[in-house]
């Protein structure tokens, strides 16, 4: 090959490696990232939430009349707004003013029946007192009857006793006699009731036995002996008879004195409690004061007016109805100021608490509130990814109602390792940070970024707060760049 | 040289062809293609997509099991890698041009140093003249290696470390070009000098006008020797530089040979041989003359 023609090539390709030499720095050029850095400063991470909600009423009156009143009238609809004193309803004064009338007669009909009750029951004492007096007399009279008669029969036992024995004392036939004191004995061992009297007498006719015995063996005239024998029985019979009038005396005594004191105790009974007379006293206040409603009710003339300056926000009545128990309406009080309530989402939790100071922005006005505080933070009853937060408003702040921005602020300690939040980067493993450095390449000196995993102690949506060491004051860290960065990329700095 | 060597065969055999020849030209041939294999892989891979490399390298480069398998011509050629080293590598012409500058500044020191010590030494008498020479031949026989060293240092203490000079410098000194060249100039006759002496004729008209025009082959073959030389150095720059951006086209291609930028390593190849290529079809009958007179002992 002519040697010429060579060289020309050789110069050739020189050449085009010159071209191509220009032309890829301009390509690396424009293929570059521009990236803008940023330092590490100090500072605070402040959390700021915010959110949006619409001021209600600070508390909800209830406004209620007398129930069974026909409402004559009502002037307000609801939402509107009252002043103190401002005339709500009407009832009608005809159906009032009867009630009033039929209220005065029950309690008229009350008393004379209560009167009535407290002298029927004095009567009803004085009866119970004299029955219990006669109770008493009866008892008495019972005693000392029963004491009469046992005495009596007594008399008459003794009486019959003492002729027996003195019949048996007197000189007969001694067969006559050992007889009839052998069969007194037996007959007597056979009674068998334990009475003093014959004890007595048993012991002392004992010694006389032995003598009994050895006179059985003597023969006795017939005829004396059979006289002798009936009179004897006569006696004994008299004297048995005579024991058991005794006896029947005695437990009918008894008897009568046991039935007398019931009758005694009977009446002696405390009457069973009664609180009639207390209740109907009771009754009596009820309706007094149910008058008194009444009355005060027929005195303002039957007008139902708001106890305080607010906001209807419910109407339970209806013209021409009656009132009920319930509620007649509801009434937002604005007069103690309001509340604001707004939502914000869940995860902001750790930095919404009772107390955060907060700025209140009214939409449509470019005003910021300060000062407040948040009073409650509650979970949202409908959403559980949300928090309402409340705060509370004095008297006059902003109208119930009113929507409005609200931008609660919490501050962090000051850290010293401060980014802003662009400049941190995040990926599955964690947060890195690409640093600018330079780096002696192929083509000199060039910028390079690294990449440095760090720690994040605390961030927002503007700054990142990381760990102390990782970082010098004199690293510039990667904020923007033009393109994607990777480890090792080649960057330009963008001339701001 | 080896392509050379088997061009000249097969023109030989193509003079005289004999029958009984048939089969060791053919051995030949096969020992030709083995060796010319690397450069065919290397134009080949050249134009591979990343894919198709990762499939036939995958064995060798990603260590997966089995061998590396390589055609003749890619399935899917692509200019892709030739755009990546043209547009996109800003470093490979960094170190291009450096090689250049090397390459070029040394030839151009050894064009005036050597061709006039290859004079002195060639047609001059004087004291030690043969001792010297001697040194000469000792310092062309020593690798690198040896003087790796004592190099370094006398470039630091010339604070020349870390600098383009420091390759360039004892590249102009280099002794191998002198002899190269000291061969051609001997063969120039005494009496042609005479006679342009006895003409009127300096000293410098001399080596100017009658030894560099009579002796210009050798001063080419020892140019061509030393740009492929030079253009391959590879032991001086990463000894005595320490910047990359100094870095001549010899490093950047270790540089690259990884399992992503395999391609981008043979097309980086390719265009460094280009120029080799070129000054090798350039002064190729030159080079042959070097060679034989290094090697012929008159």
């Amino acid at each position: 090959m002519d040697r010429k023609k060579i060289f020309g090539i050789f110069g050739g390709f020189l050449a085009v490696m010159l071209g191509f030499t220009i032309l890829s720095r301009g390509v690396s050029g424009a293929s570059m990232a521009r990236v803008e850095t940023v330092k590490i400063s100090t500072g605070t991470i402040d959390h700021t939430v915010t959110g949006s909600g619409k001021v209600e009423a600070g508390k909800e009156m209830a406004v209620y009349t007398e129930s069974g009143q026909r409402v004559k009238e009502i002037c307000v609809r609801e939402g509107q707004t009252v002043e103190e004193g401002e005339l709500l309803f009407t009832i009608d004064m005809e159906e009032l003013e009867e009630q009033i009338l039929a209220a005065r007669q029950e309690m008229e009909k009350a008393r004379l029946q209560n009167q009535d009750a407290q002298s029927a029951g004095s009567v009803e004492q004085r009866e119970r007192e004299l029955r219990k007096n006669r109770a008493q007399e009866d008892y008495s009279q019972a005693v000392s009857q029963g004491d009469a008669d046992v005495a009596a029969a007594k008399a008459a036992l003794d009486e019959a006793q003492r002729a027996l024995e003195d019949f048996l004392n007197n000189p007969v036939p001694e067969a006559e006699k050992d007889n009839s004191q052998e069969d007194m004995e037996d007959s007597r061992q056979q009674d068998g009731s334990g009475s003093e009297d014959k004890e007595d007498g048993e012991g002392a006719e004992n010694p006389g036995q032995p003598r009994t015995d050895e006179e059985d063996q003597e023969p006795e005239p017939e005829q004396d002996t059979s006289q002798w024998e009936s009179e004897k029985a006569r006696l004994e019979q008299a004297v048995s008879e005579a024991q058991a009038a005794y006896e029947s005396a005695l437990s009918s005594r008894a008897e009568h004195v046991k039935t007398a004191a019931r009758e005694l105790e009977d009446a002696s009974l405390q009457k069973a409690a009664d609180s009639t007379s207390k209740q109907n006293e009771i009754t009596r206040q009820q309706q007094e004061l149910a008058l008194d409603k009444l009355l005060a009710l027929q005195e303002a003339e039957g007008k139902i007016t708001a106890p305080v300056r607010g906001m209807i926000t419910d109407i339970s009545i209806v013209t021409g109805d009656f009132t009920t128990e319930g509620t007649a309406m509801r009434l937002a009080d604005t007069s103690q100021g309001g509340r604001l309530t707004v939502s914000v989402d869940k995860f902001n939790e750790e930095y919404v608490s009772k107390g955060s100071p907060v700025i209140i922005t009214p939409s449509g006005s470019k005003e910021k509130l300060g000062g407040y505080t948040v009073t409650a933070v509650t979970e949202n009853e409908e959403d559980d990814s949300l928090l309402d937060v409340t705060v509370d408003l004095p008297e006059g702040v902003l109208e119930a109602g009113t929507a409005a921005e609200v931008e609660i602020t919490q501050k962090s300690e000051n850290y010293s390792t401060v980014l802003p939040v662009q400049a941190l980067r995040e990926e599955e493993r964690g947060y890195y940070v690409l640093v600018v450095q330079e780096e002696q390449g192929v083509l000199g000196s060039e910028l390079v970024v690294r990449r440095l995993d760090v720690k994040v102690r605390d961030k927002n949506n503007v700054k990142a707060a990381l760990e102390d060491g990782v970082l010098t004051g004199d690293q510039e860290v990667v904020s923007a760049s033009s393109r994607a960065l990777e480890e090792g990329s080649r960057v330009r700095k963008k001339e701001s | 040289m080896l392509m050379q060597r088997n061009s000249d065969r097969k023109r030989e055999q193509r003079k005289n062809f004999h029958a009984g020849q048939k089969l060791l030209w053919g051995l030949l041939a096969l020992l030709a293609l083995a060796t010319l294999y690397p450069v065919i892989f290397l134009i080949a891979g050249s134009f591979m997509g990343q894919d198709e490399l990762g499939t036939y390298l995958g064995a060798v480069i990603a260590g997966r099991e089995g061998y590396a398998d390589f055609p003749l011509l890619p399935h899917y050629p692509t200019l892709r890698h030739y755009v990546e080293i043209l547009l996109d590598s800003p470093e490979f012409f960094v170190m291009f041009w450096n090689s250049v500058r090397i390459t070029f500044g040394v030839l151009a020191g050894q064009l005036v140093v050597g061709t006039m010590a290859a004079w002195g030494f060639a047609k001059y008498e004087f004291p030690w003249k043969k001792g010297f020479f001697l040194i000469y031949m000792i310092l062309m026989l020593m690798p690198f290696q040896v003087l790796m060293l004592s190099d370094y240092l006398i470039l630091d203490k010339l604070m020349l470390t870390n600098h383009l000079w420091g390759i360039i410098l004892p590249g102009i000194f280099s002794t191998f070009p002198v002899f190269i060249i000291y061969r051609f100039f001997t063969e120039i006759p005494d009496s042609l000098l005479e006679s342009a002496r006895l003409d009127g004729a300096r000293e410098w008209q001399l080596f100017y006008h009658i030894g560099l025009p009579m002796g210009s082959s050798g001063v080419i073959a020892a140019m061509v020797l030393g740009f492929l030389e030079y253009w391959s150095l590879i032991e001086q720059p990463l000894t005595f530089l320490k910047e990359k951006s100094l870095f001549p086209l010899s490093v950047f291609l270790p540089d690259i040979t990884s399992v992503r930028q395999s391609g981008m390593a043979f097309a980086a190849s390719v265009i460094t041989f280009l120029p080799a290529l070129l000054v090798f079809l350039g002064g190729q009958d030159y080079l042959e003359k070097g060679i034989m007179a290094g090697a012929v002992k008159e």
